[in-house]
C-alpha cells in the first residue's frame, strides 16, 4: 500500500536529515514520475500535498503537472515554493539560479523556508567533500557529482543561521543524502 | 478500532507533521508550530509525542513507553496500547530492542543508539515562558537569542538559594542558538541529549510545537562559570533491588519499618539488570 | 508503589474500564442512539459546536458512550475529526440564505421581515414540569400530533427565506464603520498553527469552537468591566444555511446538504474618522456557531470585537483569551494533573534539602 511506500520513504528522509552525508536508499516509487528519477517521485509523495507549494525547475510542464495530480500540492514560482524540484537535466546556472531564488525563512519563522529536491548523477563517485556540523560525529566524508560552486551557493544562501535551506539529493541510482542548513562543507583536494 | 486508519491519523496530517518534524531537525532546538490534531487520549497526556509516534511509525518498529521512567505506569500502557491497536506492532520494555521510544519525563538508563530515535512528551515547551507570558513577544526573543531573561531567572534563584532552584525543566542550548526546554526530565538526563547517538524528538500537542535534537549536538545546560551546572545527587544512596548508585533513584518508604529506600527509577532497566544478574 | 506498578498496570487498566463500562448498563436501562438524537436537541447543538464536527448522529453516539458528559463527548468528537479526511471547502455561504427558525434584534422595535420568535427557553418560566417523570411515548405523540394540527390563521404566513439582515439598514444609513468585502481564503486553524499575531479567521474559528461555559465566561466579564465591547445585539437568526462545494475546476456548485446555524451581530459604538472629523458608528461584532447555541454566539461577538480592538486587558488580549478557551486544550492539562509526577518531585525535593543543608550549615558558621 502506498501509505506504507511513503512511511518507509518517510523515515530514510529523516534518517537521511539526521546523519547527514549518510547515504541512503529508497524505494523505487509506484507511480511513474518520470522524468524525475522515480525516487524523487517517491518523495514527493512523502511531503508535498494541497497544504504545500512546490515549483519545479526551467517550468516542466510535464512534471509540473504529474506532481500536481499525485500530491494536490500547487505550483508556484521559486520564491515562494516551500518544495523545489530541481531534475537531473537543470543546468548549473538553472539551479544555482533557483537555490538564489529560494525562501530561506526569517529570524522568527526559520521554517518557512524552501526545501530543495536536487538530483544528481551520483552520491558515491565524483568531487569529495568534507561534512561537519550536527548529525555527524566529529566528520563525514560525501562523494558525489554536484559541482562546488553550487557547493559554495549554498554556503552563501545558509551564511545567516538560522535561515537557509535544507537540501535533499537524490542520485540516479536512488541513493539519497540529506544536507540540513546546519551542515558545513569543505571540499576536499 | 478497525474502522480507523493505520497508525490512526489521516495521511494528510501525517504529512504535516512529518514535514515539521524534518524542518525541527534542520533547526536544532527550534519550536517549530504545527497543527496539532485532537487526540483520542488528553492534551497534556502525551500527544505531541504520540502524534510524532504515529506519523513515524511503521510495520517493522518495535515500540517502548515509558512514563516517569515506568512503562507499566497507566499512561505508558495507554498509549502503547493506542498505537499498537491501530498498526499491529511489536512493543517491548527493553531499551535495546526498540527502534522507537516514547517517553513522559526520563531518558532511559541504558545509552541510545543510532538507529533509535527518542521521543519526548513535552507540557511546556517553551523555556522563556516563565520570563515572557507573551507567545508572541517570546518568538521575537528567540528570534533576537535574546535569552538573558533565562539567565537571570537562575541568577535570581542562586542570589536567593546559593543555588539554581530548577529541579526537572532545566533548560538547555542547543548547536549554540536556540534555548530550548529539554521537557521536565530530571537534571539527571540532561547530558544524555548532549551528543547523543540518537535522534532526539520533542512534541509539545497541546502547546503545538515539535523540535528536534538531531544526534551529535552540542547541547549545554545554562549555567554560570562559578555557579557550574549539577545534577541530582544520590550521594550515599543505592537501589536497594541492585546495588545501582550512578543510576536516578526513586524515594520508597517501608510500611513496616518506617525507613527510607531507594529503587531505580528506570524500572525496565533494574528487572533487565536483575534478569542478568541471575543469568536469565 | 500506588498507581505505578513495575508491573500489572495494563491489568489495572483493563478492570478500570471494566467498571467504567458497567457504571453505563448497571441500572440495566437502555437510551437508543435514535431517542437521544430525537430528544437531546439543546445538548446535541452544544457539543457539535464545542467538537467543530456536525453530526447529529455522532454526536448523539457520543452523548450515549461518554453517558452525558459533555467534556467525555466532545473529546470523542474531536478525536474521531482528527481522523477524517478533509476533502472539500465548502464555498462562501451567506446567512442572507438562510431558512430562518428564530430571528430577533434587540435594537429595533419592529424590523423588516419581523421579529420571529421560532422555539425558544428565553420565554419560559423556568420551573420543573413533574409531569413528564410519568409521560408515555403516547403523550409524546399526543402532543406533537396537536401541535402539528394548529392550523396557521389565513394572512399570517411570512416568508422564511433571504430575510434581509437589520445590518443592512444601518449600512444603507450610513451608519456603519464600514470595511471593504474579505472574501479571502480562511486560515484554517486546525491545519496550520496558530501564531500571533492572528487573523480574524483564525479567531473566529477558535472561538466557535470554544467551549461555552468559557466563551460565555470572558464574554461576560469584557461586558462587566474588563473590556470595552458593550453591545447592542443587532439580530440573533438562527436556521438552516445552506452549504455548497465546488469540484477543482468546475464552475458549478454542488448543494452538500444545511447546518443548524446561530449567527449574532452585535452593534458597538466606535469613534470612526470620516473626512478628517470624529464622528461616532457602530462596529460589528460576529458570533456564529454550529446548531442554536445563542448565548454562546452572542459572548462570541463581544470577544470578536474585543479582539479586534487590542487594549491592556486580558478580554482584548488576543494570547490571553484563544488560547485558553478551547475545551479539549484545558481540560486535557487539568486532568493531565492526576499523571504522576515523581520524578519532577523527586528531582525539586532533592534540590529543596540541598538547599536547606547548605543554609542551616551556613546559620550555624
Amino acid at each position: 500500500m502506498i501509505m506504507h511506500s511513503t512511511q518507509q520513504a518517510y523515515r530514510k528522509l529523516l534518517e537521511a536529515l539526521s546523519f547527514p552525508g549518510k547515504v541512503n536508499s529508497v524505494d523505487t516509487c509506484p507511480n511513474d514520475f518520470s522524468p524525475l528519477i522515480s525516487q524523487t517521485g517517491l518523495i514527493c509523495l512523502t511531503l508535498l500535498d494541497s497544504e504545500v507549494a512546490f515549483h519545479v525547475a526551467e517550468e516542466n510542464n510535464l512534471i509540473t503537472e504529474t506532481l500536481h495530480a499525485y500530491t494536490g500540492s500547487h505550483a508556484t514560482n521559486a520564491r515562494n515554493a516551500d518544495f523545489i524540484i530541481l531534475p537531473l537535466s537543470s543546468s548549473d546556472e538553472e539551479i544555482v539560479k533557483k537555490i538564489n531564488q529560494a525562501k530561506i525563512g526569517d529570524l522568527v519563522r526559520p521554517h518557512k523556508s524552501a526545501t530543495i529536491i536536487l538530483e544528481v548523477e551520483s552520491l558515491k563517485y565524483g568531487y569529495k567533500y568534507s561534512l561537519k556540523g550536527p548529525g555527524i560525529k566529529d566528520t563525514n566524508q560525501l562523494n558525489c557529482t554536484i559541482r562546488p560552486e553550487i557547493m559554495e551557493n549554498r554556503k552563501n544562501i545558509n551564511a545567516e543561521y538560522p535561515l537557509g535551506i535544507d537540501l535533499i539529493l537524490v542520485d540516479q541510482q536512488g541513493y539519497v543524502v540529506g544536507l540540513p542548513r546546519t551542515t558545513q562543507i569543505m571540499e576536499v583536494y | 478500532m478497525s474502522n480507523y486508519p493505520f497508525a490512526f491519523l489521516d495521511e494528510q496530517s501525517k504529512k504535516e507533521i512529518r514535514r515539521s518534524v524534518l524542518k525541527g531537525v534542520a533547526i536544532p532546538g527550534y519550536q517549530v508550530p504545527f497543527a496539532s490534531r485532537e487526540m483520542p487520549i488528553g492534551r497534556g497526556w502525551g500527544t505531541g509525542g504520540l502524534q510524532i509516534t504515529l506519523a513515524l511509525v511503521g510495520e517493522d518498529d518495535c515500540l517502548k513507553v515509558i512514563d516517569q521512567g515506568s512503562d507499566e505506569s497507566v499512561n505508558a500502557e495507554n498509549i502503547k496500547k493506542l498505537v499498537q491497536k491501530t498498526t499491529g506492532i511489536n512493543t517491548t520494555i527493553y531499551t535495546s530492542e526498540a527502534t522507537m521510544i516514547q517517553s513522559r519525563h526520563r531518558i532511559p538508563e541504558v545509552p541510545l543508539r543510532s538507529d533509535q530515535i527518542m521521543i519526548l512528551q513535552v507540557p511546556e515547551p517553551e523555556p522563556l515562558r516563565h520570563v515572557e507570558r507573551s507567545e508572541f513577544k517570546t518568538k521575537q526573543m528567540h528570534a533576537e537569542k535574546e535569552y538573558s531573561g533565562a539567565y537571570l531567572l537562575l541568577f535570581e534563584q542562586i542570589m536567593r538559594y546559593g543555588q539554581t532552584a530548577q529541579g526537572a525543566d532545566y533548560p538547555v542550548l542547543v548547536h549554540n542558538r536556540y534555548v530550548m526546554n529539554p521537557s521536565p526530565i530530571p537534571r539527571f538526563d540532561n547530558p544524555k541529549i548532549h551528543q547523543s547517538e540518537a535522534l532526539m524528538l520533542f512534541g509539545a500537542g497541546r502547546e503545538k510545537k515539535i523540535y528536534a535534537v538531531p544526534p551529535y549536538t552540542t547541547v549545554k545546560s545554562l549555567a554560570f562559570e562559578d555557579y557550574p551546572f549539577e545534577v541530582e545527587k544520590f550521594e550515599g544512596k543505592i537501589c536497594r533491588a541492585t546495588g545501582l548508585m550512578d543510576v536516578f533513584l526513586d524515594e520508597f518508604t517501608d510500611e513496616e519499618t518506617g525507613e527510607t529506600y531507594y529503587l531505580c527509577n528506570d524500572t525496565s532497566y533494574m528487572q533487565e539488570y536483575l534478569e542478568q544478574k541471575r543469568g536469565i | 508503589m500506588g498507581y505505578v506498578a513495575v508491573t500489572g498496570g495494563k491489568e489495572a487498566i483493563e478492570a478500570s474500564l471494566q467498571h467504567l463500562f458497567y457504571e453505563r448498563v448497571k441500572h440495566g436501562k437502555w437510551l437508543s442512539v435514535e431517542t437521544i438524537k430525537g430528544t437531546m436537541r439543546g445538548f446535541i447543538d452544544h457539543i457539535m459546536s464545542e467538537s467543530s464536527l456536525y453530526s447529529e448522529d455522532l454526536a448523539a453516539l457520543a452523548m450515549k458512550q461518554s453517558e452525558g458528559n459533555v467534556e467525555e463527548a466532545v473529546f470523542l468528537l474531536r478525536a474521531h475529526r482528527s481522523t477524517l479526511p478533509r476533502l472539500y471547502y465548502s464555498t462562501i455561504t451567506d446567512p442572507r440564505d438562510m431558512f430562518v427558525h428564530r430571528r430577533i434584534s434587540a435594537s429595533f422595535k419592529e424590523i423588516p421581515g419581523g421579529q420571529i420568535l421560532g422555539s425558544s427557553h428565553d420565554y419560559l418560566h423556568r420551573l420543573l414540569d413533574f409531569s413528564l417523570i410519568e409521560e408515555t411515548e403516547e403523550d409524546v405523540w399526543q402532543k406533537k400530533l396537536d401541535f402539528e394540527a394548529i392550523e396557521v390563521p389565513e394572512g399570517s404566513s411570512i416568508p422564511l427565506e433571504k430575510l434581509p439582515k437589520v445590518m443592512d439598514y444601518l449600512r444603507a444609513e450610513g451608519l456603519l464603520n464600514d470595511f471593504p468585502v474579505n472574501d479571502e481564503e480562511p486560515d484554517d486553524v486546525t491545519k496550520m498553527s496558530l501564531t500571533f499575531p492572528s487573523s480574524r479567521s483564525e479567531r473566529l474559528q477558535i472561538l466557535t469552537r470554544g467551549q461555552t461555559g468559557g466563551i460565555v465566561s470572558l464574554g461576560y466579564a469584557g461586558l462587566r468591566g474588563y473590556g470595552s465591547s458593550h453591545p447592542n445585539v443587532g439580530e440573533v437568526r438562527v436556521g438552516e444555511q445552506p452549504i455548497h462545494i465546488q469540484l477543482d475546476g468546475e464552475e458549478e456548485e454542488y448543494y452538500i446538504g444545511s447546518i443548524k446555524l446561530t449567527e449574532v451581530e452585535s452593534f458597538i459604538p466606535a469613534n470612526v474618522s470620516e473626512n478628517g472629523k470624529e464622528v461616532l458608528a457602530f462596529d460589528i461584532g460576529y458570533g456564529a456557531c454550529f446548531g442554536q447555541n445563542e448565548t454562546k454566539a452572542i459572548a462570541m461577538s463581544i470577544l470578536d470585537h474585543a479582539l479586534e480592538n487590542p487594549e491592556d486587558t486580558p478580554i482584548h488580549d488576543e494570547e490571553f483569551v484563544l488560547l485558553h478557551v478551547d475545551t479539549i486544550e484545558s481540560t486535557g492539562f487539568i486532568s493531565h494533573l492526576k499523571l504522576p509526577h515523581y520524578v519532577t518531585f523527586q528531582s525539586k525535593l532533592e534540590q529543596m534539602r540541598k538547599i536547606k543543608e547548605e543554609s542551616g550549615a551556613s546559620v550555624n558558621e
